[in-house]
């Protein structure tokens, strides 16, 4: 992770995006997916995430200290984006349910997949984000909070909680 | 700085473990040049320069340039229409014509940006007495606007249930254990819950808000859909291999079942607009194909229409008002004559949002970052305002305020913009009632009902 921003924040001194594109496409995806834990979805998703911050960044490179925050932030409005939208097809059969039409691709059957279910099964939605992006992907609380319309204390709290709403679930450690 | 004590150093380490064995799975990214230059960016690109030069000719070249991208575009709506009556049931109207008509695409001056409007006299705001609520929550009005269920959430005051009923004004009217609900009038509804967590399939009853639920309707369902006249359309799940099918109802009794997934009521309940599907592959970008098929309740004829290779994202699917056409968005984003079959493409990008204009128009939210109306064969770019997320009907339009999924929005009416502020980023598209006076938008974490002002409508 560490070496992944590293590299980022190498390539903004070119401002050029694409070092940028190609040293964050993975992380961005990892975290796209997490999210939605489906992986057409998150290669969509992130994508378009992409797509929309060289746009942006054509007119104005980004200028912050850390690039990978911003992409985060592009990449959770577009997820949200996209869960709007699923809000309204809850009459969509099995067989196009997401998650359920890729039950034979290895990677939707795969362990870490699993883990993630279970872990997203255990914490409520927002915990479960505090989570990932705290301790997957080693985002400030400032970041975090940034990201998730809170502050650093609320990111804090929400943390507290979904560390104590998983002592309650030690299997999903295992 | 941190201090973590052993479980939280636990699940971080967890977490980085199983971060590191996603890396696994991370696709190979497209080629920079490939991914930014797509059939959105090259028709957005033509329309914003047909806007800075303001020309004749400039505004011929993004037309052509947009109609060039249409050619290549959305699914195979113009596709030959397979064979009706699949269920064997009666199909008494003939096949639609299959060729979508050459619309035209012309910049509109007929809609301006509004005014921004005295902050007095905004919509005023009303936080739900709810706990639990998020992107997944659903808000079902009911016809008569008087009403609404907030469901998949749970309230302080709420001993049992995920559906709360509340009246227009915000108070809680009861609850019950339900994840959907359908309303076939102002007071009585069709229940479901899933009781089979692999499959999703459940259990579906009728009640009214005010008093006792009936026993369960036999079967086993995967989801609801109400029509406003004593019509329901339920999906009816029988299991894996055979796939899904729905009942249809008639004041309350059994109809004849069908294949497919209701989709869409007509105003009247006259016309339930059903999704076929005739094969679901296992792929990256794979496909879905089947057909868009209109029954009429009243002696179960079907006319089918659309025919798309990507019927898994056709997710906006309306009548008119008047019930004389059928918008359906989504990746075959059409509009349908319901006397002809007549097919008219709305848009060759993904269409996020549809609303109809008592005028018989159509107000269309695409990836394209402005906002497009339908009218009577022809599509016209409108100005009105830009931002990603959209919420369209009669009475107006909402976008986020900064065009950035904030907690701001921006109500469009017919008399001007107003700005609000809501708690939390909005999670969940905002649901209009059905009089345009009043809308609920899912939070993060809460539900607010929004009152517009009495001038508005």
């Amino acid at each position: 992770m560490r070496e992944a921003s590293l590299l980022v924040r190498e390539a903004e001194v070119g401002h050029s995006f694409e070092p940028v594109y190609a040293a964050a496409w993975p992380r961005v995806f990892r975290y796209v997916w997490v999210l939605v834990r489906n992986r057409e979805d998150a290669e969509d998703l992130t994508a378009e995430t992409f797509r929309r911050a060289y746009d942006s960044w054509s007119s104005k490179p980004f200028a912050g200290p850390d690039v990978i925050p911003w992409l985060l932030l592009i990449a959770r409005r577009l997820v949200i984006n996209r869960a709007r939208r699923r809000a309204l097809v809850a009459w969509v059969p099995l067989s196009l349910a997401s998650g359920v039409k890729d039950m034979n691709d290895h990677f939707s059957q795969s362990e870490v997949t699993l883990w993630f279910g279970a872990l997203a099964k255990v914490l409520t939605t927002r915990q479960y984000e505090v989570l990932v992006l705290r301790y997957q992907f080693d985002i400030s609380d400032g970041d975090i909070g940034r990201l998730m319309n809170l502050s650093e204390a609320g990111v804090r709290s929400l943390s507290f909680r979904a560390l104590e709403a998983l002592r309650h679930h030690p299997e999903v450690l295992e | 700085m941190r201090v973590e004590d052993d479980f939280e150093t636990r699940v971080g380490k967890r977490l980085g473990e199983r971060d590191h064995d996603l890396d696994a799975y991370v696709p190979r990214r497209p080629p920079l040049d490939r991914l930014i230059t797509g059939r959105r960016r090259t028709a957005t690109r033509a329309f914003q320069g047909a806007f800075a030069l303001g020309t004749t000719a400039v505004v011929a070249v993004a037309i052509a340039s947009l109609l060039m991208t249409r050619g290549s575009g959305v699914a195979d709506s113009s596709s030959a229409l397979p064979s009706a009556g699949a269920s064997g049931s009666a199909v008494s109207t003939p096949s639609p014509e299959n060729t979508p008509s050459t619309t035209e695409i012309v910049q509109s001056p007929s809609m301006p940006i509004p005014p921004t409007l005295d902050p007095a006299k905004s919509p005023r705001l009303a936080t739900l007495a709810v706990s639990d609520v998020n992107a997944n929550s659903l808000v079902r009005w009911v016809p008569d606007s008087s009403a609404f269920a907030l469901i998949n959430v749970a309230g302080p005051s709420v001993t049992h249930g995920d559906a709360i009923f509340f009246d227009a004004k915000g108070s809680q009217l009861g609850a019950i254990d339900a994840t959907d609900i359908g309303w076939l009038d102002a007071h009585n509804y069709v229940a479901f819950r899933p009781t089979d967590p692999i499959t999703g399939a459940g259990t579906a009853w009728s009640g009214q808000i005010a008093g006792d639920a009936t026993p369960t309707i036999p079967g086993s369902f995967i989801g609801i859909l109400a029509g406003s006249h004593g019509t329901v359309a339920l999906s009816y799940f029988t299991d894996g291999s055979t796939g899904a099918e729905y009942a249809l109802f008639s004041d309350g009794k059994l109809g004849a079942r069908r294949p497919g997934v209701p989709m869409a009521w007509s105003g009247d309940g006259a016309m339930l607009a059903v999704l076929h599907v005739t094969q679901a592959q296992v792929s990256v970008g794979g496909s879905d194909s089947g057909w868009i098929e209109i029954t009429r309740a009243a002696d179960g004829s079907a006319r089918q229409a659309i025919r798309s290779t990507r019927v898994g994202r056709l997710d906006r699917v309306s009548f008119s008002p008047d019930g004389r056409y059928l918008a359906v968005g989504g990746d075959a984003s059409s509009v349908i004559e319901v006397s002809t079959g007549h097919v008219d493409r709305l848009a060759t990008t993904y269409v996020r949002s549809l609303g109809w204009k008592p005028d018989g128009s159509i107000l269309v939210d695409t990836n394209e970052p402005y906002l497009s109306l339908w009218r009577a064969g022809s599509i016209e770019q409108t100005d009105l305002v830009s931002g990603w997320y959209w919420s369209l009907s009669s009475a107006g339009v909402i976008a986020d305020g900064d065009g950035q999924a904030s907690a701001r929005l921006t109500v469009y009416l017919g008399d001007g913009a107003r700005s609000l502020d809501l708690p939390a980023t909005v999670s969940s598209w905002p649901a209009w009632a059905g009089d345009g006076r009043s809308l609920v938008a899912i939070c993060e974490g809460s539900a607010v009902l929004i009152a517009l002002p009495a001038s508005s409508s």
